[in-house]
């Protein structure tokens, strides 16, 4: 028996690393056709705001080499439904449930934070603050450090629940966003969100997308996914969750032995509905096959060149 | 909806830019399938994860063991498919969406079928799917620009010699064959001709989609539209593949194509 149990924070303990991005897995039970959400490490939600939100028109969406551009806006069925229509299904699915939340104001990030404090059957919170593709909040928080610290911050004292901070890989300097939230209280860190991209058409004349930038996501992203999750490691000492580009179990194997703690698996949900389960079903097989018994053991065992 | 490898098990090629492509598929999938659903098809055939995302296409023809599609090469993923080999497995996944109301089109007096160009995927599935279960008389009305794009028509014209409740007309844009013009404009002498009110059901390009909303809206006919838009994960998702729909308020504009539709009742869409 291999233990793929790993610890986020104090009273978060994933059964295994493999848990769901926000955003490209709905609310979690659409998912049930495929595998069985109990047997992931966690499900996060779709990004809920207080009211719903409509989103940005379409064209949203276009597949680029390895990758694909979305500027989806943050579409959102708000906080009031999710509780009333989702929430009870996936506790009744046994899911680890992750809710991913973003405002446009801190007061805003503070009373949706209250709200989902109060809920039984929410496991965690995910801070939004990095969504490139609306025009307020999000994407300022994720920029500015001292922004995003304020942020946690405020959060921070109006839940106890286990905070995760999803960073934007948009910025100079992500070690130091990372450093920041960790300093405001978040327990652990996620990253990459997408990185802004845009496509045009020569037919047209015109960008693709109606937002005209957009997030780009996919395999196309994991080598700086990579590289920015062992940029974080070398300055915070919290849980960082790996995600970019994972479509296979090797991919997040490399995340873990970065030393991401665990990972979370984004558009490769859209390709293969069933990927997330098989990934930590790979996972299991890989450190079998290693005679590893523990994923912790295997968890940040990058050797690294001695000049480093 | 089933998750599944599938064998090309023929190709075909029918104009320069248009082939058909049978692929297996479990017995599930054509039980559980309604014309007018579509399937999500991997093309990264020779390079994994290249092209990244799976491509929706409407089912055209249920066989025994497998199930047919009518492709219009237009950008890399089509073009792929359009060179695959028979003998090579691609992932499927469907039958996804919704695909016409059955039930409620054959109760009509009369049913008018309109598919343009490429548009006669899923028209085709459902004329099969009518001949095969009984059915009001069917008025088919097929268009393309030119005698040389039209699909399926010499099928087309030995089922309607069969079938006596079945007439078929045709219109190309350049007049090469059939009405000289738009199936639009067949359709508007159809409905102004009196008669039984039909319930139409079509599928073609965008513009011809809208005009035929407008015809049915006008005559008070049914209407039932089966669009396309690129689409991520094709199951409801990614929310890649929205489009107005005529009651939204500010919060909740959109239906998405492919798990509210792809089949709609033209009432429903604000399609301009």
């Amino acid at each position: 028996m291999i233990d793929l149990s790993v610890s986020l924070a104090p009273g978060l303990c994933l059964k295994n690393p493999v848990m769901t991005a926000s955003g490209t897995f709905g609310y979690g039970r659409e998912y049930e056709p495929y595998l069985e959400l109990d047997q992931l490490g966690a499900v996060v939600t779709k990004g809920l705001s207080l009211l719903p939100k409509a989103g940005n028109p379409p064209p949203r969406i276009m597949e680029t080499p390895c990758g694909m551009l979305n500027a989806i806006g943050l579409e959102n069925i708000g906080v009031e439904a999710f509780l009333r229509d989702e929430l009870p299904g996936l506790k009744a699915a046994k899911a680890t449930v992750v809710v991913n939340f973003f405002g446009e104001t801190v007061d805003e990030y503070v009373e949706l934070a209250g709200i989902l404090d109060r809920e039984a059957g929410i496991d965690a919170l995910e801070i939004n603050i990095s969504c490139p593709n609306v025009k307020a909040g999000g994407l300022q928080f994720g920029t500015d450090p001292e922004m995003a610290a304020g942020l946690v911050a405020a959060v921070r004292r109006q839940t106890s629940l286990p905070l995760i901070t999803k960073l934007s890989p948009n910025v100079t300097d992500i070690a130091g966003m990372a450093v920041a939230v960790a300093e405001a209280g978040s327990d652990c860190i996620s990253l990459i969100n997408t990185l802004t991209g845009m496509a045009v058409d020569l037919q047209s004349g015109r960008p693709v997308l109606a937002n005209v930038t957009g997030g780009l996501s996919g395999p196309a992203i994991k080598p700086v996914a990579l590289r920015m999750v062992y940029q974080v490691l070398q300055k915070v000492k919290i849980p960082v969750i790996g995600i970019g580009g994972i479509t296979s179990a090797r991919d997040a194997l490399e995340f873990l032995l970065v030393g991401a703690t665990a990972v979370q698996i984004g558009t490769g949900n859209f390709v293969n509905p069933a990927v997330a389960a098989e990934i930590a079903a790979g996972i299991e097989a890989f450190l079998r096959e290693r005679s590893i018994s523990r994923v912790s053991e295997f968890i940040g065992s990058l050797q690294l060149p001695e000049s480093c | 909806m089933i998750l599944f490898h599938s064998t090309v098990l023929q190709r075909e090629t029918i104009t320069p830019d248009t082939f058909s492509i049978r692929l297996s598929c479990p017995k599930e999938f054509l039980q559980r399938f309604n014309p007018g659903q579509f399937v999500m098809v991997d093309v990264a055939v020779s390079s994994h994860l290249d092209p990244l995302l799976k491509r929706p296409f409407s089912v055209c023809r249920l066989r025994d063991d497998s199930f047919e599609l009518l492709v219009k090469a237009v950008g890399r993923g089509t073009g792929i498919l359009q060179q695959v080999a028979a003998g090579t497995v691609l992932s499927v996944h469907g039958p996804l969406g919704n695909g016409f109301p059955l039930a409620t089109i054959t109760g009509k007096p009369k049913i008018m079928l309109v598919a343009g160009g490429i548009g006669i995927a899923p028209i085709f599935s459902l004329l099969n799917g009518l001949l095969a279960s009984g059915h009001p008389p069917l008025e088919l009305i097929v268009g393309a620009r030119t005698a040389a794009e039209l699909l399926c028509t010499d099928e087309l014209r030995k089922r309607a010699d069969q079938e006596k409740g079945l007439q078929l007309s045709i219109a190309t844009d350049d007049g090469s064959v059939g009405h000289h013009g738009l199936v639009t404009e067949l359709v508007s002498w159809q409905l102004k001709s009196g008669g039984e009110k039909p319930v139409i059901c079509a599928c073609g390009p965008l513009p011809m989609l809208i005009a035929l909303g407008k015809l049915a809206a006008e005559a008070s006919c049914s209407c039932y539209l089966s669009l396309e838009s690129r689409m991520a994960c094709g199951f409801g998702v990614c929310l890649g593949c929205v489009t107005r729909k005529k009651t939204g308020d500010d919060r909740h504009p959109w239906v998405k194509i492919c798990q509210d539709g792809p089949v709609f009742d033209a009432e429903t869409l604000r399609l301009l």
